[in-house]
């Protein structure tokens, strides 16, 4: 068991911390992910590799332990448009943060869909299916986090650009 | 002019640009700037998928929780995992494997009947229980061995099986303990030879051409041998997690586990490329 973790645990770990934005809350949500591993070990089948199978265990457990602390928390936080609306006193530039720590900038229903889509590669069917909203919302949100994660690097990001546009500019597909 | 909104450029990453985004980016500079930063990020955050982090808990505080949970054994039971020294001497006996000692025991053995001496009977016990499960598993091994090797359907006779292992288990191994200078020694060389013994074994379970369609008589006669093979897996891993239940630090039988689950990923992928295209594995 112990092998198993410390094979798998810098992964499966970091799933849930780009997830949870407080550190001690991801510590105790990855502890419950791994109870849950070796608790469903004996029904793992060999279907898929076991680092993606306990990536999903990883996934479902950490999404179910965030709506679980908002109920306890009675912070309502749902997956709206509202959520992911820039608050001005958190517009703060600051150089040189990587996309990790801009993640926590981000309001929760924003970073959760960032994380899934961007990050974690589930489509957004997947992701609505989880979150249990629409896959146009979880598009939505998908774009706004970027735009919002675009402002809050855009002191690193201006200086890879500029170089990147004197290279040549690649546009988007038509 | 009028500039794009943030979220359509975001939105571009992934989706296609009309006509009228793509005059925009012609004409815009900072639009364009955007695009390419947006994109930065999103290539970015896929390479953050990779990225390993430290554990965000210790293995002493996930194992105190398992504990709770009762999914390891209680911290006395496990005591007895150190004795790793007394475990290979039973696995031997186990395993009815002919000694051949001509001279007094070594240290390590004195000491680890010492230890063993030590402890209480319940210890003991599982000592040799885990043994038993640990010769269990390499006779399971080997079996598995000879019937995925084209033996005769459902060959597990004891007897030859026993032969093999008494064949199999180096019959010194006071002289090979004597080589390491230490615990440390010992378990570094250990690892590296795992890493050479589990990339051969995956590497056969996903290229022998003993159990090929050709070589067997066709995808069926291999799909059998592939199932058979997987059920000897699966007794092998069930055995494994007993035992790993009782002593979940032991560094040997972790490996007979993390070797074993790996060879049976490969061979589940194997048969999947044996059977028939209307078929194909849900569950097994």
């Amino acid at each position: 068991m112990r092998a198993l973790w410390a094979e798998h645990a810098p992964r499966v770990d970091a799933v849930v911390r780009r997830l949870v934005h407080d550190p001690d809350e991801a510590a105790d949500v990855a502890q419950d992910v791994w109870i849950q591993i070796f608790r469903a070990l004996p029904t793992f089948r060999g279907d898929s590799q076991f680092s993606t199978w306990a990536h999903r265990i990883a996934v479902n457990r950490t999404l179910n332990a965030m709506r679980r602390a908002r109920r306890l928390t009675g912070v309502h936080e749902e997956l709206t448009e509202a959520t992911a609306m820039v608050e001005d006193d958190m517009e703060q530039p600051f150089v040189r943060e990587s996309i990790t720590q801009a993640l926590d900038r981000l309001p929760r229903g924003a970073r959760t869909v960032f994380v899934l889509h961007d990050v974690e590669g589930y489509t957004h069917e997947e992701i609505a299916s989880q979150l249990g909203i629409t896959s146009g919302g979880s598009k939505s949100q998908l774009f706004k986090a970027r735009a919002r994660l675009r402002r809050l690097l855009a002191p690193l990001m201006d200086h890879l650009t500029t170089s990147t546009l004197e290279d040549g500019y690649a546009a988007p597909l038509a | 002019m009028q500039h794009l909104s943030p979220e359509r450029i975001a939105s571009l990453v992934d989706e296609p640009a009309t006509t009228a985004d793509m005059t925009h980016f012609q004409l815009c500079s900072r639009c364009r700037a955007d695009f390419v930063a947006v994109r930065r990020i999103v290539a970015s955050a896929a390479e953050e998928r990779e990225q390993p982090i430290v554990p965000l808990n210790s293995w002493q505080q996930l194992s105190g929780a398992l504990r709770a949970e009762g999914l390891m054994a209680p911290v006395a039971s496990v005591a007895h995992s150190v004795v790793t020294a007394s475990h290979v001497r039973t696995i031997d006996s186990a395993a009815s494997v002919r000694r051949d000692t001509a001279g007094a025991p070594g240290r390590e053995q004195v000491r680890a009947h010492q230890i063993t001496r030590r402890s209480s009977i319940a210890p003991w016990m599982r000592v040799v229980g885990m043994a038993a499960a640990a010769a269990l598993l390499v006779t399971i091994g080997v079996a598995g061995g000879r019937a995925s090797a084209g033996g005769a359907p459902g060959g597990l006779e004891l007897s030859p099986v026993i032969t093999s292992v008494q064949r199999a288990v180096p019959t010194a191994p006071i002289t090979a303990v004597a080589q390491f200078r230490s615990s440390e020694d010992a378990r570094a060389t250990l690892n590296s030879a795992e890493e050479v013994y589990s990339g051969a074994l995956l590497w056969l379970a996903a290229h022998d051409s003993a159990l090929a369609p050709r070589q067997v008589g066709g995808s069926a006669a291999a799909a059998t041998n592939y199932r058979q093979r997987l059920e000897v897996l699966d007794a092998a891993m069930a055995t494994a997690r007993r035992a790993l239940y009782e002593a979940p630090d032991d560094p040997v039988m972790n490996r007979y586990y993390l070797a074993t689950l790996g060879a049976r990923e490969v061979t589940l992928r194997r048969l999947t490329t044996v059977l028939p295209a209307s078929q194909q594995v849900l569950e097994y």
